[in-house]
């Protein structure tokens, strides 16, 4: 869709929103930090510009700038903004307050809590345009019905009469979207405008977005860490790497030819979608701690040794048969008012010794709960659970339970919640070792520990700090050194990079799949993101509403979907247009 | 320098190397920085520590013990503070109806002010903390039984409660067995008009922590529910505790003086600040105001500051409030 | 919303009954009831009479019953210490606490509820932070220290208002009200700032913390980025979207009013309820504290159920269930 390029922009060559040498400093009190450093952006009538970057990179503070929004003690250092050629910046808040939303109109990320809860979603739009427009309260409310029309909200009549919490999360950024439309800003800044959407959902609201900005002519900048999002709906992109604009294009010549080692790094980064490669080519230029790491020889080491499990038939080594959870929606006295939802709907699947078993689907499918039902989280309300041949959903002892326990691990999609922040890295990865009593002594633990954080490439010094000090990519690192301390043979990864960012991510993954390859590991990979479904698994499962819709090999089920609603989440997955092959990237053979 | 905005979540420069030590870690922590940053906060935390010290070590820096009879000189009796025409040095706040000298009275009687104080928070902190533990780690009936009750007691004053209770213990034991038990009954009755506080808040976040991803690893790892409880979810729940514990503080020492004002908290033979204020206040209408005002005084100073060291505290642990 | 109301309702009579129980016990087992009765010259017949009577020969649960009936006809029997009925006492006393409370209730939230809003909205003014220091000194201050620093200041020093009792009252139809006599006006107003000044210093920390939290949130952010007028955001949305958990917690500090209330009188002798109960526990007088204490659990019931009712009012996301989907 980057190349259907709107005439448009050809033809108003002045840039409605124009950003010179903008910088953004945030004193501290240990020291002062620039969050944007000299960022020049322009933006014309009728063209979505892009700005690009991972988090800490400085994007948002963009957007809060040109608004004139900056939490203090921030603060613009230097650099001019200009409107149509007139400089807004530094203007006093009553001035500021009569181009905010009248011109210049914002869009935050999470559209659950941008509206305010108490007022009907009409009162609310009246209320903007009274505030800028010179119209009558009736006209307002005209106008309100007919914008929650234009951005698709269906029975506009009706549901302007309504509360936010009646809408969906999808319906609510139409309504904010339709709140940033209210006085026909020349201008729309959107900060991760799809970020805290589903799939489908985000294609939706992209949609809208592009026809917005023809149909009315406006500029808008798109604030992102998602490169499927640019590819989809820029036309121009910025990218940005620590609060400095490194390179900045249209969206094809960039997304195709980057010249910035950043930009070339950060797009070979990306999962594809269309080829399945061996291992997420090398990413320079990010994080420093991964490199350089004693690694060890696990045949021989203690990880390696005594896996004496026994044998387990080919055929599987965890069996799931006909699982079910539902959960409570509503607790009423009364049955008949009691709601539920079926989490997890008499699903079955095998998990074969040695694969790399995937589980996909949108949020609410029941993939994340099928994770913790295995592992012991959740209990089931029907069906059994088998591991190397013994039904878990039948033992009874705690010991027993552990024993199976012990042999399979998990590791979570947060790393920030997920290791206690008041334990030292050394004592979150021994903690397993010491409670199942895995190792002699305390020498040989502390050895063990220090002999994991080098493996996962954090060095043995780690051990000896706390979980805050480390970064979102260096945490999840822990979080698998704690997951191997039990030398199991059983992983479940739920969304395990989801919540890092891309270049973290493929860091992050490379690791796992080398683990899975030396310790020959059984691995449950649940994620909602197909790309790197498909370069992590080899068989996938794909989820809705609780149920399996299709259970097929990788690559059949990228080249030949069977399934409707495979094949609609293929759909929708982002592409980056023209991205020929990375340099260092040697497609698999097919 | 690195660039990085506060309002994204760090990626990157976090994991730099810090001074090792418990001293140098101190001084680098926030909450150190916040301290020392703002004077009225030291000031207070100096005034209370001050306050406690001298009221525990009462014996040894009172000029005089006024339960010691041999000590007292009825000549000397209802004399105005030093600076007021008529006072002697030798009592710088003046002197009561029985000749003992204010100061002194003050320091004894803030040393069982605070005792009363430190021993229901005390007794409040740990009832409150095991049954919010289990009502928030356990759920189903348990929790809805407890948090039933908490909010009914909590639609209730603490110092209603307080009364009923030293009511109740009056009845049984009549006035005079009463008497013997009193301290007890007082911090019995004070610590169960404030657990609920805590049980809480150590519920609402034992219910967060709960949900969070390093307890489901815990389990995951086939630890047992009460490890989980008291080695993972403890030390993350504390933060709360300890900000509730400093201004429950200053409110048990008013409520303890209260109930002491009213006649129905600690016998009148070892008077705290409340029992002070309350026999000087007959005295208020004839002049002698010092009996009352200086004991007040004390009162006042001992739990602003510990008011203020517990506002600075809730700021200070939760960052997102400056 | 019938089923809420019924819900509640089914609650207050649960928390009702459980208090009836409390006070039942107090009253059966603290000590004999009989013997509080009876002088020593009584006979043993007599009392065995009176215990007849007194339906405390019956099993426990019918004894519990007949309590019940009882104190739903507000019957408590006769005051060990008054020798007078209980509810012939309480009645006496009513209006003076009820009035008092009042009053200082109406200062504490007109006074209160505004500075919360400015000390929020001014965060960094100089006149925000003298209010908050002045709270923080009031939250310090124990209320009958409060009062007597006024009675040592307005009332020996200055001698400008009477400083016990409530001053000259007007009997209306069985309620002495002081409002309508000069002398009952004064005697108000000691008593009632003593009262008012715990209340507001809370109402005032309350509201602030709220509002800050409120003005914290991503919508208030998206009304500033719409551009919208200051005040709108200030009072239409922010003070608004506080007010949703303050009425709870303003509500139950009502409530308490008119137990703080019992500290109040007894500073000034102030002739209320308060008075009678603090009299009550010193001297064990059971049935005295049993029926204080079915009343003001009465009181704190009914509060809540209003201070729910106003909830549903003011909060949309209960009164409308999340239904349509998109």
């Amino acid at each position: 869709m980057a190349q259907a390029k709107t005439s448009a922009s050809d033809a108003a060559a002045t840039p409605v929103l124009e950003v010179r040498g903008l910088t953004v400093e945030f004193p501290s009190r240990r020291g002062l930090v620039v969050a944007a450093e000299d960022v020049n952006l322009a933006v014309r009538p009728g063209e979505i510009l892009g700005v690009v970057g991972e988090s800490g990179a400085g994007k948002s503070t963009i957007g809060n700038a040109v608004m004139g929004l900056l939490e203090p003690p921030g603060r613009m250092a230097r650099g001019e903004v200009l409107l149509k050629g007139e400089r807004i910046d530094g203007r006093p808040q009553a001035q500021m307050r009569r181009i905010r939303g009248k011109r210049v109109a914002m869009i935050f990320q999470d559209p659950l809590t941008s509206l305010d809860p108490l007022q009907t979603v009409g009162a609310q739009l009246v209320e903007t345009m009274l505030t800028h427009l010179p119209i009558s309260e009736a006209e307002a409310k005209k106008r309100a019905i007919d914008l929650l029309d234009q951005v698709g909200i269906p029975d506009p009549d009706v549901r302007v009469e309504q509360y936010p919490h009646q809408f969906s999360g999808g319906m609510r950024q139409r309504v904010v979207i339709a709140l940033s439309l209210c006085a026909e800003p020349e201008v729309i800044i959107a900060d991760e405008p799809t970020t805290a959407l589903d799939v489908s959902i985000q294609a939706q609201i992209l949609e809208l977005l592009r026809r917005l900005v023809r149909d009315h002519g406006v500029g808008m900048i798109i604030i992102t860490h998602d490169m499927g999002v640019i590819a989809e709906v820029t036309d121009r992109v910025a990218v940005m790497y620590r609060g400095k604009v490194v390179e900045e294009g249209p969206t094809e010549k960039i997304l195709g030819y980057p010249d910035h080692t950043y930009t070339r790094s950060l797009i070979s980064a990306v999962p594809r979608p269309d080829v399945r490669l061996d291992r997420f080519p090398l990413v320079e230029y990010i994080e420093a701690a991964s490199t350089a790491t004693r690694k060890i020889d696990l045949r021989t080491h203690w990880l390696g040794r005594t896996r004496d499990f026994g044998t387990v038939s080919d055929r599987a080594l965890v069996e799931v048969r006909d699982l079910s959870l539902r959960f409570v929606t509503r607790r009423s006295f009364l049955e008949k008012n009691r709601r539920y939802v079926q989490a997890v709907d008499r699903v079955s699947f095998q998990v074969r010794p040695g694969e790399v078993f995937g589980l996909v689907g949108e949020s609410g499918s029941g993939k994340s709960t099928i994770a913790r039902l295995i592992t012991g989280l959740y209990r089931p309300q029907g069906g059994n659970i088998l591991f190397a041949g013994a039904d878990l959903t039948a033992l009874t002892s705690r010991r027993e339970v552990n024993r199976y326990r012990r042999q399979m691990q998990m590791i979570f999609q947060d790393p920030f919640s997920s290791l206690n922040a008041r334990f030292k890295v050394m004592d979150i990865v021994a903690e397993p070792i010491r409670f199942h009593k895995l190792a002699q002594s305390e020498a040989e633990v502390r050895g063990i520990v220090e002999d994991l954080l080098e493996h996962v490439g954090l060095g043995a010094k780690a051990a000896q700090k706390f979980p805050h000090e480390f970064s979102g990519g260096q945490r999840q690192r822990i979080s698998i050194a704690r997951a191997l301390a039990t030398r199991p043979r059983f992983l479940i990864c739920d969304e395990p990079t989801s919540a890092l960012d891309v270049s973290i991510q493929a860091q992050v993954l490379n690791l796992l799949k080398d683990l899975q390859a030396d310790l020959g590991l059984t691995m449950l990979f649940i994620s909602h993101d197909l790309p790197v479904i498909r370069q992590m698994c080899d068989r996938v499962a794909v989820m809705r509403h609780g149920r399996i819709v299709e259970v097929a090999e990788t690559e059949a089920l990228f080249e030949t979907p069977q399934h409707e609603y495979t094949r609609h989440l293929l759909h929708l997955m982002p592409r980056l247009v023209a991205a020929p092959p990375p340099p260092d990237a040697v497609p698999e053979p097919a | 320098m690195s660039a990085r905005p506060t309002p994204e979540a760090p990626e990157t420069g976090r994991a730099r190397a810090r001074p090792a030590g418990l001293l140098a870690r101190l001084d680098e922590s926030d909450l150190f920085y916040s301290f020392r940053r703002s004077p009225i906060v030291v000031a207070a935390a100096a005034i209370s520590f001050l306050m406690i010290l001298a009221a525990v070590f009462a014996p040894l820096v009172a000029p005089q013990d006024p339960f010691d009879m041999a000590q007292l000189d009825l000549l000397d009796s209802l004399l105005p503070p030093v600076w007021v025409e008529g006072g002697m040095w030798k009592y710088p706040l003046g002197t009561d109806d029985q000749g003992r000298d204010i100061f002194s009275t003050i320091l004894y009687g803030a040393r069982i002010s605070i005792l009363v104080g430190f021993a229901s928070v005390a007794f409040a902190m740990v009832l409150g903390i095991v049954l919010g533990l289990v009502a928030g780690y356990a759920g189903g009936w348990v929790d809805s039984l407890l948090m039933r009750i908490a909010d009914i007691q909590l639609s209730f004053p603490a110092i209603l409660i307080a009364l009923l209770i030293d009511g109740v213990a009056r009845g049984i034991m009549g006035n005079v067995g009463h008497e013997r038990i009193a301290f007890g009954v007082l911090i019995l009755a004070i610590g169960l008009s404030f657990w609920v506080q805590y049980a809480r808040t150590v519920r609402g976040s034992v219910l967060v922590e709960k949900g969070k991803e390093y307890v489901q690893a815990a389990q995951v790892i086939g630890l047992p529910p009460v490890l989980i409880l008291f080695r993972h979810i403890l030390p993350n729940v504390m933060g709360p505790v300890l900000v509730i514990a400093t201004i429950q503080l200053a409110l048990a020492v008013i409520t303890e003086a209260t109930l002491s004002f009213l006649g129905v908290g600690v016998p009148p033979t070892s008077p705290s600040l409340g029992t002070l204020i309350r026999i000087g206040n007959d005295y208020l209408f004839s002049g002698e105001w010092w009996i009352t005002i200086f004991p007040g005084a004390a009162l006042v100073i001992l739990v602003l500051s510990v008011n203020l060291l517990g506002d600075w505290l809730r700021d200070a642990l939760n960052p997102k409030l400056r | 919303m019938i089923w809420f109301v019924i819900k509640r309702l089914l609650q207050s009579v649960v928390v009702m009954a459980v208090v009836a129980l409390i006070a039942f016990s107090m009253f059966r087992y603290l000590g004999d009831p009989v013997n509080q009765m009876v002088g020593v010259e009584t006979s043993i017949e007599q009392r065995e009479a009176l215990r007849e009577r007194l339906g405390l020969n019956e099993p426990v649960a019918v004894q519990f019953w007949l309590f019940l009936q009882r104190a739903a006809q507000f019957e408590f029997g006769i005051s060990y210490q008054h020798r007078k009925a209980v509810s012939t006492l309480i009645a006496e006393r009513l209006p003076a606490t009820l009035e008092l409370s009042a009053v200082s209730a109406l200062m504490a939230l007109l006074v209160g509820i505004p500075m919360g809003v400015y000390t929020a909205l001014r965060r960094e003014g100089f006149l925000a932070r003298a209010f908050m220091t002045l709270s923080l000194i009031g939250v310090s201050l124990p209320t009958f220290l409060i009062g007597i620093l006024l009675i040592l200041f307005f009332g020996v020093m200055l001698q400008w208002l009477p400083t016990f009792g409530r001053g000259a009252t007007v009997d209306i139809g069985g309620w002495s009200t002081g409002f309508l006599t000069a002398d009952g006006l004064k005697a108000l107003i000691l008593p009632a700032i003593t009262l008012a000044i715990f209340q507001m210093t809370l109402i005032v920390r309350l509201i602030r913390a709220e509002m800050l939290e409120v003005l914290r949130t991503d919508y208030i952010k998206f009304c500033k980025a719409r551009g919208l007028k200051t005040r709108a955001i200030h009072f239409k949305h922010a003070l608004k979207n506080t007010l949703v958990p303050v009425i709870t917690i303003v509500g139950l500090q009502l409530g308490s009013v008119i137990a703080f209330a019992i500290i109040t009188e007894s500073v000034f002798q102030w002739p209320g309820m308060g008075l009678l109960f603090i009299q009550a526990v010193t001297e064990v007088d059971i049935p005295v504290m049993a029926a204080y204490l079915m009343l003001i659990a009465f009181v704190f019931v009914v509060i809540n159920l209003v201070v729910d009712l106003l909830y549903y009012a003011v909060d949309p996301r209960l009164r409308v269930q999340a239904g349509a989907k998109g």
